[in-house]
């Protein structure tokens, strides 16, 4: 009977230094600040990797373009807001001649696909994506995400 | 009153069933022999099939077919080769959205572009209503 607590403890013991040891990370908080977007592929790929960890991601400032794609791919219950976030929405280009920069239609349509349905209303009641960047802060933004503690 | 929490979960987990899809596409066969690799092994096609992210698409030498994502990108694939269906779209993947710092997405760009445009035109049309001093008319 004696040896049974000792023994429980040593197994314990073992366990924890095993779970600590262990290879995987725990999940990381992502601050977004000033993010004006990007390579739409470049961003799925972050975003995605973000998904998987199980980071969790505040916003706390401008998060324009591509950069808006985190709300379709990182799950909502693990986005929070601050009263400094904007998020910003506009049409996909692709490069064209001189420098121009032209509306990629199915780009366009991959980008609405990957916003939740919340915030494709709230785009469609804007206007849809086009050249122009629509802005989503405040008031309207927090009945849709949390805010940050 | 009681239904609106239940309408907004089936709306949240709707959203979150969305964003976790995974990006399809239609496979439409061309000439030649068509195979596709949806887990178990290449299987001949002769149709119309929709494919997954991750299926393997194997065209003959000489033969052709088109991949069309959800977004409408096409895609063909070249004869001879496997081509596998990705998670986006590759007219997603190389495009671009970023904002110019000016709130106007890439209306920079366009603008740059349109004025560049209308200088040129303005400048031709300078140039073919000022008279030619060869051709003018003698003042009596």
């Amino acid at each position: 009977m004696w040896l049974r607590a000792p023994a429980l403890l040593v197994i314990l013991a073992a366990a924890a230094v095993l779970i600590a040891s262990s290879p995987r990370t725990a999940a990381a908080l992502v601050r977004i600040t000033d993010d004006q977007g990007g390579n739409i592929g470049e961003y799925w790929s972050r975003f995605m990797a973000l998904r998987d960890a199980g980071d969790q991601v505040v916003i706390d400032g401008a998060c324009s373009s591509a950069c808006t794609m985190v709300l379709g791919i990182v799950p909502h219950d693990r986005i929070c807001v601050t009263p400094n976030a904007v998020l910003g929405f506009h049409a996909a280009y692709r490069p064209g001649l001189f420098g121009l920069e032209i509306i990629n239609d199915p780009a366009t349509r991959t980008l609405l696909n990957i916003y939740p349905i919340p915030i494709r209303q709230w785009i469609a009641r804007h206007g849809g994506l086009g050249f122009i960047t629509i802005y989503l802060s405040g008031p309207e933004l927090f009945a849709m995400y949390r805010q940050c503690r | 009153m009681g239904k609106r929490p239940l309408a907004g979960a089936f709306c949240f987990g709707f959203a979150v069933l969305l964003a976790s899809s995974t990006w399809a596409a239609t496979l439409e066969p061309g000439q030649g022999d068509l195979s596709v690799n949806q887990g178990q092994g290449f299987q001949p096609v002769n149709s119309r099939v929709d494919a997954k992210v991750g299926d393997s698409v194997m065209v003959s030498p000489g033969g052709t077919a088109t991949l069309t994502y959800d977004d409408g990108c096409t895609v063909t694939v070249q004869p001879g080769s496997v081509a596998t269906v990705a998670p986006l779209s590759p007219c997603a993947s190389g495009s671009y959205a970023q904002t110019n710092g000016d709130g106007t997405g890439g209306l920079g760009g366009l603008v740059v572009g349109a004025a560049a445009a209308g200088l040129l035109g303005l400048g031709i049309y300078e140039v073919s209503k000022s008279p030619s001093s060869g051709t003018a008319p003698a003042s009596p």
